[in-house]
């Protein structure tokens, strides 16, 4: 009888230590998946945001809010507008319009001065949209142009700076 | 020996209970998850699509008078709902696929928001290729790209339009856009548009609507609202009203712009005679396409003073 009763513990235990260690496998196994499944998914949303990063510096020059248009004479495409960029970067109903992407643009050669009202036109970073989101900067080349007063005279000014767009992880 | 017989029976019977058990609910578990899986990788493939569609819109970016057309090609046959949300700053476009696979479509309900992206379409298209066909709107500044989706298999037969319509349509090459000269030449599945005869959809080119039904949705812009005009042949009213609304939202934020940079280049010595008073408190009171006409008056005051070398745009 107590044979017996210790054959039916051993097997009680047997199956309790056997439900344990399937239970864990699928456990662990579950979370080998969801850990891989996750970071192909956080690749492929950095994937589009790179990509849209990429579409996105290519076209904002060509954009109302950016574009010379008629300014500086006849249409030109990759033509920023320095002026309307200066009055963009004050308007705050713009913020968050491009998503989390940061938007700056930096005149070639030139230091970190960044711009505001009180220092334009003698600075070198403008940034526009300041967003949530920090990592990789993709860049376009664009002709920055602007009213300039020389000896009395109204002229068009035109530097070369880079159009950074950031893409990737979010800060806040 | 009958004792020993039933004990051995039970001793299989429980490690056969016990792998039944077990198994069918490692079965159950298996199959779940795969059914979870299956779902979760339909809902991020569509999640994809809404958000590719924004991304791949973004070099359909025209300059002033110029249209662009791209050819969408999807892997299967794909359903796209196509929204507005008319409030906040600059509204929203919302957009949500939902793509087939094996046979069924897909039943996720998450949208994309884009803040910079005006789509007109009807509320639901369907097909497997789509074509992506842009616009300027212009009020009297470049306002933004206008994208209209048309779906491959749908044709839209326009009957007698004018010649720059005509010219347009021909030179852009898309196969979803017929010009005929008589409404009879139309197909019998096509929707006719009809800019002198009397058909489903109406356009009074000169007057500046279309007339859907009991519907009539009002256009205007410069280049005769043309781009507009579009917006209001291939989309509903409520969602083309919805959208006309979010352009105006941005035609008040960009003469905000422009004004603020009159005053950056004003103490060079460059002044303009652009006053956008009159532009910014029609908005402000604008609540359909049908505030549009009485709006061109003083868009085409402004585009008339900005001129010289001081020009703002």
């Amino acid at each position: 009888m107590v044979k017996k009763s210790k054959r039916s513990q051993m097997k009680i235990q047997q199956t309790a230590f056997m439900l344990i260690a399937v239970t864990l496998l699928f456990v662990l196994a579950g979370v080998f998946f969801l850990g891989f499944k996750l970071s192909g998914l956080k690749k492929q949303a950095l994937s589009l945001e790179e990509n849209n990063a990429l579409l996105l510096v290519s076209k904002l020059a060509n954009s109302p809010e950016f574009s010379c248009e008629n300014a500086f004479g006849t249409k030109r495409t990759n033509c920023v507008d320095e002026d309307k960029v200066m009055a963009l970067k004050n308007n705050e109903g713009y913020a968050g319009f491009w998503g989390k992407s940061n938007i700056e643009i930096r005149k070639i050669g030139s230091s970190e001065k960044e711009c505001t009202i009180a220092n334009y036109p003698d600075c070198d970073v403008i940034k526009i949209a300041d967003g949530k989101q920090g990592g990789a900067y993709v860049g376009n080349f664009v002709a920055l142009c602007r009213k300039a007063n020389v000896n009395g005279y109204i002229e068009d000014k035109c530097e070369v700076a880079k159009l950074l767009v950031s893409y990737g992880v979010q800060n806040g | 020996m009958t004792k020993i017989g039933k004990q051995g029976f039970l001793e299989m019977s429980f490690s056969w209970m016990f792998a039944l058990i077990v198994g069918a609910f490692i079965l159950f578990l298996a199959i779940f998850f795969i059914v979870k899986f299956v779902n979760t990788e339909q809902t991020s493939s569509d999640v994809q699509a809404s958000k590719s569609l924004g991304i791949i819109t973004n070099p359909l970016e025209t300059l002033s008078g110029e249209s662009k057309v791209t050819l969408l090609a999807l892997n299967s046959q794909t359903k796209i709902y196509d929204s507005c949300q008319g409030s906040g700053e600059f509204g929203e476009q919302l957009v949500r696929v939902n793509q087939q696979a094996l046979g069924k479509y897909s039943d996720s309900a998450l949208e994309s928001s884009f803040e910079n992206k005006y789509f007109f379409s009807e509320s639901i298209i369907e097909d497997k290729n789509f074509y992506l066909f842009s616009k300027p709107f212009e009020f009297p500044f470049k306002v933004a790209d206008l994208i209209y989706i048309i779906p491959q298999t749908k044709i839209y037969c326009f009957v007698k339009p004018p010649k720059d319509i005509s010219d347009e349509i021909n030179n852009l090459g898309i196969k979803s856009i017929i010009n005929v000269s008589k409404q009879a030449d139309c197909g019998q599945n096509s929707i006719d548009v009809c800019f002198e005869e009397n058909c489903g959809i109406n356009v009074n080119y000169n007057l500046g609507y279309v007339q859907k039904g009991s519907d009539r949705l009002y256009f205007e812009g410069l280049d005769k609202g043309n781009a507009l005009m579009y917006g209001a042949i291939f989309s509903e009213k409520s969602f083309y009203e919805c959208q006309v609304k979010r352009l105006m939202k941005k035609t008040e934020k960009l003469a905000e712009v422009y004004e603020s940079k009159k005053g950056i280049v004003q103490p060079n010595g460059c002044d303009s005679n652009v006053n956008f008073d009159s532009l910014k408190s029609s908005i402000s009171s604008y609540k359909d396409s049908s505030d549009l006409t009485p709006m061109i008056f003083s868009v085409n005051e402004i585009k008339k003073n900005n001129v010289g070398v001081c020009r703002l745009w």
